[in-house]
């Protein structure tokens, strides 16, 4: 339930989740200028920071340590098709054909190949970053070797359903990406934001029109006096 | 049948751009005729609701978590029908009314917006997944703005400018809220939420989720001290506006508030927090007594009523805050009645501008002679106001007591007593200048039936609804017990 979050919120509030401080920096100075500003385009450009804090905030908290894009990579994507086929012929006998076994291994080593590749390729920051490299590359190398060695083992049933299991969580382990879905809600939010900005500059036009000035005290004034 | 739910937002939704595109001509039988289809489709949902378990549709057959979900539930069905109907009764009333009040190369425009506006409040309480209500929220919310800006006078322009402001700082603050609740659960489902906040309620991060997403709902309820927009906003909005905005925006806001208060967060939180007992109670008995007081010094009527609201809006909250099953149905039977009542008079006010070019107590001297018919409505509409039995507000302050001596709290009882004296007086001087008063001319100048017999549709209504209470009663009683039932 909790996997999509690298980072505890607010739970600690020490200075590592920084982010979360500047936010509420530029929160609470928008909020400011909206109160304390007398004209109108300077109270919008408030409101509009105020919103924005809060937009940041989404992605911040969607941002997973050192994890990547969303994006697809196809050879992964086929590794992972087969090994799930497999996990499900292997659930239902409780065996591993000396086929499957061969099957494995030439998964292995379509993983190894996108792994070779991947470091100087577009799409896989992730594994550009140290603390990944460790813990993905690392993991996933440790595990086909142990793979390897238990499915070379022919007739121990145990050791190659455990290196299907392996193989399984080896290929969730080599990528880790940032949860779109708050990126996506801030989209709409963003497009809410725009409207009503430009809504309330509209509205600054018609009354610039009607009073001959923004300043809000000076329309408060001229309303009094009415 | 079974795309009621869908169709309930969509058909609004989808009316206003071709309303747009229609033009002036054919801008008002379009969108009249969009509001009575509306308003049978609540209706319809409402029964449904009624006759068994809470309605799931799933957007475009996906289905919870991964989709968005519609719910109707009783409590949604009530809000629902309060918005079709009187959408509908005032999209009737807008015909002269918005060709007196908007010049004519605006008034499509008005009414594509005005179909904006209701699509954005139904979809507030039709939706199960809270990122869906801020952006209906933010729908409903901007196309009032824009919708109370027309407005002849100028002031309405900075009416709907603070409205915009205070509103859109709601919106936000509602927006983090749902973001502190989505880091702390991961899903943005209402059952969902409801079913995971328990187990991390006890953190700072659900309670600051809390503190935002209620503080957002009483900016947009007006609830006193975050009132300021309002009473601006409701008198130089146009009449359609005022009399649109007061019987349904406030209302879906306490529905927003109730939402937050029962099914996401429930009673455990609550009972931590004291917040009912110690902030609700306190500021809603501040509206209802503050509101009627202030509403007695007005020389403008559309004024004196948009502050009879804010009472009203307090009455709303002492339901809630009082925390039993009847003050609640009480509250609910309110949002109703009050709906009723207030579209009511707003409509009686839009019949004077109509006739006489603005609502002060000035322009209203004689008018018991002058437009006898208008008149009348209004006293009616009045003594609902003051919860003269027989009428609709009878009902609805009847249980708010009972509920009030429920929970051992008389002196709550004397406080509602007390403002429904304060309310005597303000209507007593709107009717004593109406039927005491020389009239400056007079001519007889009643207002046109296109006007009149939307306005004693909403007003008979409110009779209607206060002899025959059980139709209201039945559904408000169950909608609460249902929020009741869900806490525990």
């Amino acid at each position: 339930m909790m996997t999509f979050l690298a980072t505890t919120p607010m739970g600690g509030m020490g200075l590592s989740e920084y982010n979360y401080w500047l936010i509420v920096v530029l929160m609470m100075t928008g909020l400011y200028l909206v109160i304390s500003r007398s004209n109108m385009v300077k109270t919008i450009i408030g409101l509009n920071m105020f919103q924005v804090a809060v937009i940041l905030f989404y992605v911040s908290m969607a941002k997973v340590s050192g994890g990547t894009a969303p994006i697809e990579i196809p050879q992964l994507t086929d590794a992972g098709i087969q090994v799930a086929v497999l996990v499900e012929a292997v659930g239902e006998t409780g065996q591993v054909t000396d086929e499957q076994v061969t099957q494995i291994h030439e998964i292995m080593g379509l993983i190894k190949e996108v792994i070779a590749v991947l470091p100087d390729g577009d799409v896989a920051s992730a594994l550009h970053d140290d603390s990944v490299r460790q813990l993905g590359i690392g993991a996933v190398q440790r595990n086909l070797e142990r793979a390897t060695m238990e499915a070379s083992e022919s007739g121990v049933q145990r050791t190659r359903v455990e290196a299907v299991e392996t193989l399984e969580r080896t290929l969730s382990e080599v990528v880790v990406y940032s949860n779109p879905l708050p990126h996506v809600l801030m989209l709409t939010a963003i497009v809410v934001g725009i409207a009503t900005i430009a809504l309330a500059l509209a509205l600054v036009v018609r009354i610039n029109e009607a009073y001959d000035t923004i300043e809000e005290d000076e329309i408060l004034a001229l309303e009094a006096n009415s | 049948m079974s795309h009621l739910p869908v169709l309930q937002v969509i058909i609004p939704l989808l009316s206003a751009p071709i309303v747009v595109l229609l033009g002036r001509r054919w801008a008002w039988p379009v969108t009249s005729l969009v509001g009575l289809v509306t308003a049978g489709i609540s209706l319809a949902l409402l029964s449904l609701a009624l006759s068994g378990d809470p309605m799931l549709y799933a957007m475009g057959g996906w289905t919870a978590p991964v989709g968005i979900v519609y719910r109707v539930d009783v409590l949604s069905g009530l809000l629902l029908t309060i918005i079709g109907v009187v959408g509908a009764v005032v999209l009737v009333f807008a015909r002269q009314s918005v060709a007196h009040e908007i010049s004519e190369d605006r008034q499509h425009l008005f009414y594509a917006v005005m179909l904006l506006c209701i699509s954005g409040l139904m979809g507030i309480c039709i939706t199960a997944d809270v990122f869906n209500v801020f952006v209906f929220l933010e729908i409903s919310s901007l196309s009032a703005y824009a919708l109370i800006a027309m407005g002849r006078s100028p002031r309405a322009l900075t009416a709907a400018y603070r409205y915009l402001i205070m509103g859109t700082i709601g919106g936000t603050f509602v927006l983090l809220g749902i973001g502190l609740l989505y880091m702390m659960t991961g899903t943005l489902n209402m059952d969902d939420l409801a079913s995971r906040i328990p187990a991390v309620a006890d953190t700072s991060t659900v309670r600051a989720a809390f503190a935002f997403m209620t503080v957002g709902a009483l900016i947009k309820l007006a609830v006193v001290p975050l009132h300021f927009w309002l009473p601006n906003a409701y008198t130089y909005a146009p009449s359609v506006v005022s009399a649109f905005l007061s019987a349904t925006a406030t209302k879906v806001s306490f529905y927003v508030l109730v939402r937050i208060t029962f099914m996401l967060f429930g009673v455990s939180l609550l009972a931590q927090t004291l917040y009912m007992s110690k902030v609700l109670l306190p500021l809603s008995l501040i509206a209802i007594v503050g509101g009627s007081l202030v509403a007695v010094f007005q020389t403008d009527v559309k004024r004196l009523l948009a502050y009879s609201s804010l009472a009203q809006i307090g009455y709303f909250v002492l339901g809630l805050a009082l925390h039993n099953v009847t003050a609640l149905t009480g509250s609910l039977i309110h949002l109703f009645n009050h709906a009723m009542m207030k579209g009511g008079l707003f409509m009686v006010l839009g019949c004077v501008v109509y006739r006489l070019g603005g609502a002060s107590l000035d322009q209203m001297k004689g008018l018991g002679r002058r437009m006898p018919i208008t008149a009348f409505a209004f006293v009616i509409g009045g003594l609902g106001l003051i919860g003269v039995p027989l009428t609709a507000g009878f009902v609805s302050k009847w249980y708010l007591i009972v509920g009030a001596f429920e929970m051992g709290q008389w002196w709550v009882a004397g406080v509602i007593l007390f403002s429904s004296l304060i309310a005597v007086a303000y209507i007593w001087r709107v009717v004593e200048v109406m039927y005491f008063s020389e009239p400056v001319e007079s001519e007889i100048c009643e207002a046109p039936l296109g006007l009149l017999i939307p306005t004693y549709t909403m007003i008979i209504a409110s009779i209607i609804f206060g002899i025959w209470t059980a139709p209201m009663l039945h559904v408000a009683s169950s909608a609460a017990e249902m929020l009741f039932g869900g806490m525990r």
